[in-house]
């Protein structure tokens, strides 16, 4: 059986999405299977048209210098948090918004990007207990 | 060779030597060979560990003249 990562992501914070993508493209070359079980404010990565741009994320720990540090990525031949975003789709990370968090914010499912499941705190628990990495961003 | 298949990361950092040899052995049959090109230090270490945790066999790991590494990777059957 392939190894297991589960990973809450409850944050739209820039520099904390960056780490998240960057986590999960780690695990899947690994060979592991990647689930991100989004929740309240992570759910905004899911949301059709603000998918892992950077434009729509929280400044987090850069704060206003966040646009100075995304340039500076660039110079620097950083992976962009776009590509990382690329990769985690491509290598099927599986993605699940929260269903209490989308009633919470009155978020519905067509408001999401395809290929997303809804799922409840007994779906996290039922992948995390299996899972050989689990980890709350 | 049908089973041979290559990747160029060069220039590529932190993950993307990772992503793009996963990337190429989920889209290689069983016993495919790929050889992967990558100058980024820290995947030395971390490209090969990828790989072997993951079931899949090293058939070489050299230093290429210009810098930086090429490593040949075997996908292992029933290896992810």
């Amino acid at each position: 059986m392939k190894e297991k990562a589960t990973i809450i992501c409850s944050t739209s914070e820039f520099h904390k999405v960056y780490a998240l993508f960057n986590i999960a493209n780690g695990c899947a070359s690994f060979g592991m299977d990647v689930t991100i079980f989004f929740t309240f404010d992570g759910l905004r990565l899911l949301r059709k048209g603000h998918t892992a741009a950077p434009v729509f994320l929280q400044e987090g720990y850069f704060g206003p210098d966040k646009e100075k540090m995304i340039e500076h990525m660039k110079a620097r031949e950083i992976t962009s948090l776009e590509e990382q975003f690329n990769d985690v789709q491509e290598l099927g990370v599986r993605f699940i918004a929260c269903d209490m968090s989308m009633d919470m914010l009155g978020i519905d499912e067509d408001d999401l990007i395809p290929g997303v499941a809804v799922g409840g705190i007994g779906t996290y628990v039922s992948e995390a207990k299996s899972s050989d990495i689990t980890l709350f961003i | 060779m049908d089973d041979m298949f290559f990747v160029d990361a060069l220039g590529l950092k932190c993950p993307k030597p990772l992503t793009e040899a996963r990337k190429m052995l989920n889209k290689m049959p069983d016993g495919g060979i790929v050889e992967v090109l990558f100058d980024h230090v820290i995947s030395h270490e971390e490209l090969p560990k990828a790989m072997v945790e993951s079931g899949n066999t090293i058939l070489d790991l050299a230093e290429l003249q210009e810098g930086g590494w090429k490593i040949t990777i075997k996908k292992t059957e029933g290896s992810p």
